[in-house]
């Protein structure tokens, strides 16, 4: 059966966006991810227009954030006032990325951005975790212990200025480095439609130190209002936001995480992240290669923004 | 779904004392505004029409065109080029007056019906279409590319349904009565179009007749298209009130079981 998407002008079978929904919901729950950086990827290929993607990610990520931030609430494991730093960034952020998004528009490069930004990123993750979670499987089959971290010694980032506490965090740090890393996160999901978890989380272990427990719950926290700002700003100025396409794949990722959760304890979690590693690697592939050969239409016809230039 | 014209437009061609001598035709419209209830198929409208009883027609001198324009927009078409080992949107050429759509059907293949000067100053067909292209703002791979550019308008519109050739879409139904079929995608702009007839007698057009008819569209997904262009900001703000909704009740639905 197929559903006309308004905003992004084609039909689409609706059984296919709910299968890919489910698939990215299935892969949230079975590796914890948010699955943003998955979704946007195969909304394109599909055959939605690459801008309507990225604003429609953004705009089911609030969503999925929301029911995310509410157990973490539950626990209390979000440092808010840790949260609202990173928003501060992320709020310059968003803008930065939604004005390099519409200037890109106006000149023809937007779809080419979000391709190169997908693949440089995800090569990097991808690449990262199949090295580290394959690591980590021939450490189990060898039987040697994974070596200690180091206890968290002071790095640059406790030189900076604007020193602030950070209670639930047990924290005493500049402020600059967590606004930096915000607004990083802020310009990935205006561009690329993604919660940006992927960066923050590893940014917050390792750069901020911040303790694991409260490391989800807080990104989270800051995803949620960077997106909500995001689906507001493409919707406001390049009027890209499906709100149809954005329940479908909603409805078919709430499913989905329920099954996943459940087949996630089934595996074992080295062999979950190289299964994830390999198939951001496959995305990144199938994106990079799209980009370098000939493709089959030459010619795109839009709208000319009068504003351009 | 079925989904059925909403009216029957009856372009009833006869003739007023306008500015041609002799009556020949003229254009009422039954109906001037045409609704698309749909998401999926668009519409299809039947035109039909016919002479004025003193008009001698001879079908084998006398042909028909008709045509149905949407409203104009600034359009860019992008061509991409391999550049640094990708492939990037590089060329572009800018037009100024596109019509959003356009259909034109005749009695006969227009280059039977007439030569090229007269197609041509009338702009009638997609081959005369006029897009007013800006050579200021341009990038073209050379001089002669205007040609390629402009074929390529046609037929990315072709595909999508929102340019169409009929060269045998107005049929004689007998006794001089004429009907003509117009398909409409479900993605056409609403706002002013223009249905023109033109008569032509050995190759030579006799009469014209224009008349406005209004496109607007309705049913669920065309309101919530036009409330995102029309109130963007509401809309994404709304769009974030909505996902924190389902997120919520997905929270809920969770932690219930």
């Amino acid at each position: 059966m197929h559903i006309y998407l308004p905003i992004a002008e084609i039909s689409v079978n609706i059984f296919l966006l709910l299968a890919i929904g489910g698939g990215i919901g299935f892969l949230s729950g079975l590796f914890g991810v948010g699955g943003g950086f998955l979704l946007t990827p195969l909304l394109i290929f599909t055959g939605i227009p690459p801008a309507v993607a990225v604003a429609t990610g953004a705009n089911q990520i609030v969503a999925s954030s929301l029911s995310g931030v509410m157990a973490h609430f539950r626990r209390r494991t979000v440092d808010i006032k840790m949260g609202l730093v990173l928003l501060s960034g992320g709020i310059v952020g968003s803008f930065l990325g939604v004005g390099l998004f519409n200037w890109l528009k106006s000149v023809g490069q937007v779809d080419l951005l979000i391709s190169i930004s997908y693949v440089v990123f995800l090569g990097i993750i991808g690449s990262l975790m199949l090295a580290e979670s394959l690591r980590a499987i021939w450490r189990l089959r060898n039987g040697t212990a994974p070596p200690s971290r180091r206890p968290g010694s002071h790095n640059w980032v406790h030189k900076m200025p604007l020193k602030m506490r950070f209670r639930a965090s047990h924290l005493y740090i500049s402020a600059i480095p967590p606004i930096i890393i915000g607004m990083l996160v802020g310009v990935l999901a205006s561009i690329m439609g993604v919660g940006g978890g992927f960066i923050m989380v590893p940014a917050m272990i390792y750069i901020l130190k911040m303790p694991t427990n409260v490391v989800v719950g807080t990104s989270l926290f800051q995803i949620m209002f960077v997106t909500a700002l995001v689906t507001i700003l493409h919707s406001g100025q390049n009027q890209t936001v499906d709100v149809v396409l954005a329940t479908i794949s909603l409805v078919g990722g709430v499913i989905g995480a329920q099954f996943g959760v459940r087949f996630s304890q089934k595996l074992k979690p080295e062999l979950l992240r190289a299964l994830l590693a390999g198939m951001v690697m496959l995305v990144c592939l199938k994106l990079g290669y799209d980009l370098v050969i000939q493709p089959k239409e030459l010619f795109q016809l839009m709208p000319l923004n009068m504003m351009a230039e | 779904m079925k989904f059925t014209l909403k009216i029957c437009l009856g372009l009833l061609l006869f003739l007023g004392a306008v500015n041609v001598a002799k009556a020949d035709l003229v254009t009422d419209l039954s109906k001037r505004r045409i609704d698309i209830n749909s998401t999926f198929t668009g519409a299809s409208l039947l035109l039909f029409g016919t002479f004025t009883e003193t008009f001698d027609y001879d079908p084998k001198r006398h042909d028909i065109v008709i045509t149905v324009k949407g409203p104009n927009k600034p359009m860019t078409l992008r061509k991409k080029a391999k550049k640094g080992g990708i492939w990037i949107n590089y060329y572009r050429e800018e037009y100024q007056e596109m019509p959003s759509y356009y259909s034109v059907l005749s009695s006969r293949p227009l280059e039977d019906i007439s030569d090229n000067p007269t197609l041509g100053k009338l702009g009638l067909g997609t081959d005369f279409l006029f897009f007013k292209p800006d050579p200021l703002r341009q990038r073209l791979p050379d001089t002669q590319s205007w040609k390629e550019f402009r074929d390529n308008v046609v037929r990315l519109k072709k595909l999508e349904k929102l340019y169409i050739d009929r060269p045998n879409g107005v049929k004689f139904v007998g006794n001089g009565l004429f009907r003509a079929n117009v398909d409409f995608p479900a993605n056409v702009d609403v706002g002013k179009y223009e249905v023109s007839a033109y008569l032509f007698r050995d190759g030579k057009m006799i009469f014209e007749e224009h008349s406005p008819i209004t496109m607007s569209k309705f049913g669920f997904g065309n309101q919530l298209t036009q409330f995102a262009h029309n109130y963007p900001w509401t809309h994404g703000f709304l769009a974030v009130l909505f996902a924190l909704f389902s997120g919520w009740l997905a929270a809920v639905a969770f932690k219930r079981k």
